[in-house]
């Protein structure tokens, strides 16, 4: 039997109708908000001797596609690889390659689809490779083999301003009689890690950090090893560094760590290595997300590309990301916006 | 053509003759089984090895030409642009050193020779170092195969895994000689001795092994049942029991490896194709040549730097796979207690110029390369010869190619002095004694 009088029954639908609406709007915003990663990466599936640059997108649960490539000519004898992707996604650094030219930085605009031309970065006769964005863009660091002006022979280190089209001073980052390469750029470009075989390191090759602010050069000695550590990635705030590295007491050939610089110590990454070789870490810039490169068994082909949710200590599912081929240098932002370019 | 997955005959009857034939076309030069087998009669001999178990060998060749300054031959003092980006490590041998892009292998430095007096004219062809360059352009495992005749043991004499490419057979010894061929022991394009897999089985590597065993053995059952090979002469029915004999279908299913093991190789065609290659020596095949793919990465260790700057291929994937591959081959070999009689070599078609080229890279340099041995009796853990500061010319013991065979020849049982049948394929050239 209704408490209500019948004129003021209509209340009993009215009333939870419109406390519904007020909860919806005035409901506190969900507090994980879902992230959306965006993988860049280099794969022969499309040409099977000349590698291109993919995107693929990602949930960050466990859905992701590919959505779409970088737009130069299929028609050419060419390689691509090394991206680089800025944080809001919109632009992609790259190595392309002429067969029998010397490799050259490219920088592509997703959102225009074009590719932006550079003179004064490529300006020189050898090879240049590997580049690393910062989150605007603006900077990309680079390898550049016997370039014009450069302390020495060999691979160097340098830094491209892209708003003043030239490039930007590192004193005291670059050795004169050994080779410096595989830079990587924190988000706001003060922080430029690298790998480096000069002298005086713990091991042969080590990971070196740079201070942009302060013109310093870090050795890191409590990450690097005695053995190989290479192919550095940083977080946004260049506290974290992810690298590759066939030190001993991993799982099994090359292996993937992640430091802590601030806490001075190795973070757990539980089910992400394995007996295969794990190389060419990228690290989200907040830290969350590991993009990777995987030989083991049970792969899609060659060379697989794994992501790895440190927040949830678990491989993700990648589903149409890898093909029967080779798929090799990740590079993975991370944003909570709803779309990306 | 027989297909395993999708056989062409609507029923068992209709099986001919010349279908059975052709299953054994698809060899490097369309050798036909019967012939095979035929040759198998006339040319049969006891091995000279007969007592004890018959040398073996697993032949390595690392198709593009390895840089040896990466690799076995590294020069740390040179300058920068001879030098390169790696550095060099210890191995467990004192006084020998390597790249360090080969950690794992440096440990197993006491099992192996280097060879670093390597010397060659020919810049372009890989058929020199598979054949000795000899005349007859046949590789190794024919040569081995035409003298020494067939082993007891009912394995193919004389296989090979991974891409043919340009790699020499039989060369004019005719098509008996030519391997079995493998293309890709990881299950994506599984060629079982001369049976062709079709493309359209599951993407799944290891769907594939089971589509292929499956299909062997409704092969197997199809042709048993069937009254045109009850017909055949000796010669085909021997072929086709060799072909589906449970030895042969077991030495190539790698299924039946454990899984670790199977790890520890590596994932890759290369880690894969090595622990195929230790099953077939174990079972009883004679010469094992392992082609390392040159898809899709342009020509394997061909690292010019003219498709991707620098030498960043050696760094990764080339070394890693190789270092992880050759060094878990040689653990395996030994702990089965295989080493001792198999022979491993490894070697490419020459190596790299010491200077750096303009892309980062390296392009072909013959004259002065490296070639690793292990097993079968090498005088492990030495050098042998030596290059100069920078790795340009041998500084002493200068090896060529015929020599490097006769060396070969002599490890895996011929007598190189004595044997007269030996001469047209090495000449005058004698082993290198530092190695028998």
């Amino acid at each position: 039997m209704c408490p209500l009088p019948a004129p003021c029954r209509w209340l009993l639908f009215v009333v939870p109708f419109c406390v519904f609406c007020g909860y919806s709007l005035h409901a506190p915003a969900q507090t994980v908000p879902a992230s959306r990663l965006l993988i860049a990466f280099g794969s022969y599936r499309d040409r099977p001797k000349h590698p291109n640059i993919f995107f693929y997108e990602h949930d960050g649960s466990g859905s992701g596609k590919i959505v779409g490539k970088v737009g130069t000519e299929r028609n050419i004898a060419s390689a691509e690889g090394h991206p680089s992707l800025s944080q809001d996604g919109r632009f992609c650094a790259f190595t392309f390659e002429l067969e029998n030219n010397t490799g050259r930085i490219y920088f592509w605009d997703r959102k225009e689809q074009k590719l932006v031309e550079h003179p004064a970065l490529n300006n020189s006769p050898n090879a240049q490779m590997g580049p690393s964005l910062s989150s605007d863009g603006n900077l990309i660091a680079f390898s550049a083999l016997n370039r014009p002006g450069a302390s020495g022979q060999g691979w160097h280190v340098f830094l491209y301003d892209r708003g003043a089209r030239k490039t930007v001073e590192l004193p005291g980052l670059n050795s004169q009689t050994f080779e410096d390469r595989l830079p990587a750029l924190s988000s706001d470009g003060r922080w430029l890690a690298f790998t480096s075989n000069r002298k005086g390191g713990v091991g042969l090759t080590d990971i070196y950090l740079y201070d942009r602010r302060e013109s310093k050069l870090l050795s890191l000695p409590r990450m690097n090893s005695r053995h190989m550590d290479a192919e550095p990635s940083l977080s946004a705030d260049g506290n974290l560094i992810a690298f590759a590295s066939d030190r001993p007491g991993g799982r099994g050939g090359r292996d993937i760590y992640l430091f802590d610089r601030a806490a001075d110590k190795f973070l757990a990454l539980p089910g992400l290595n394995s007996p295969a070789h794990e190389y060419s870490p990228s690290l989200s810039p907040d830290g969350r997300f590991l993009a990777f490169v995987s030989e083991r068994l049970g792969g899609e082909g060659e060379r697989d590309i794994y992501l790895y949710d440190r927040q949830a200590q678990k491989l993700l599912p990648t589903p149409g990301l890898n093909s029967k081929t080779e798929d090799f240098d990740p590079c993975v932002i991370s944003t909570t916006e709803r779309a990306l370019p | 053509m027989l297909h395993i997955g999708k056989p062409t005959a609507r029923n068992g009857q209709d099986v001919t003759r010349r279908e059975i034939l052709r299953v054994g076309g698809l060899g490097l030069l369309g050798v036909t089984l019967g012939d095979w087998w035929r040759s198998r009669d006339v040319q049969a001999s006891p091995s000279p090895q007969s007592r004890g178990r018959e040398p073996s060998c697993i032949f390595i060749f690392l198709s593009g030409g390895p840089s040896h300054l990466e690799t076995f031959d590294p020069k740390p003092n040179a300058p920068v642009n001879i030098r390169g980006p790696y550095g060099t490590i210890r191995t467990n041998v004192p006084g020998i050193q390597i790249g360090e892009l080969l950690p794992a292998l440096a440990q197993h430095m006491d099992k192996c020779a280097i060879l670093r007096s390597m010397t060659s004219r020919d810049e372009h062809a890989g058929t020199t170092m598979m054949s000795g360059a000899s005349k007859s352009a046949a590789s190794y495992g024919a040569v081995l195969t035409k003298l020494k005749g067939f082993s007891p043991s009912g394995m193919p004499p004389f296989a090979h895994v991974g891409p043919g490419g340009y790699l020499p057979g039989a060369g004019t010894l005719g098509t008996t000689y030519n391997p079995v061929l493998v293309a890709d022991p990881s299950g994506k394009q599984v060629q079982l001795p001369q049976f062709a897999l079709r493309a359209e089985v599951s993407a799944n590597r290891f769907d594939q092994r089971k589509e292929l065993l499956g299909g062997i053995d409704r092969v197997r059952a199809q042709w048993h049942a069937n009254e045109a090979v009850g017909k055949m002469d000796t010669s085909y029915q021997r072929a086709v029991d060799l072909l589906t004999s449970d030895k042969v279908r077991a030495a190539f299913d790698l299924a039946k490896e454990p899984e670790d093991l199977r790890t520890r190789y590596g994932g890759s065609t290369f880690g894969q194709s090595c622990i195929l290659a230790r099953r077939l020596v174990e079972a009883g095949t004679r010469f094992v040549q392992i082609n390392w793919y040159s898809e899709p990465a342009w020509h394997g260790w061909d690292v010019h730097g003219a498709d991707l700057p620098g030498l960043a291929r050696m760094e990764s994937p080339l070394c890693p796979r190789l270092d992880q591959g050759l060094s878990t081959l040689l653990e395996d070999l030994q702990q089965r207690g295989l080493l001792s009689s198999t022979l491993v070599v490894v070697t490419g078609e020459f190596g790299r110029t010491p200077t750096v080229n303009k892309y980062g890279g390296r392009d072909h340099w013959p004259r002065c390369f490296s070639v690793l041995f292990a097993g079968a009796g090498v005088p492990a853990g030495t050098l042998v010869g030596a290059s100069d500061n920078q790795g340009g010319y041998p500084a002493n013991r200068p090896v060529t190619v015929p020599e490097f065979a006769a060396t070969l020849y002599r490890l895996l049982g011929i007598n190189t002095n004595l044997d007269p049948r030996i001469r047209p394929f090495i000449g005058d050239a004698a082993p290198v004694a530092e190695l028998v």
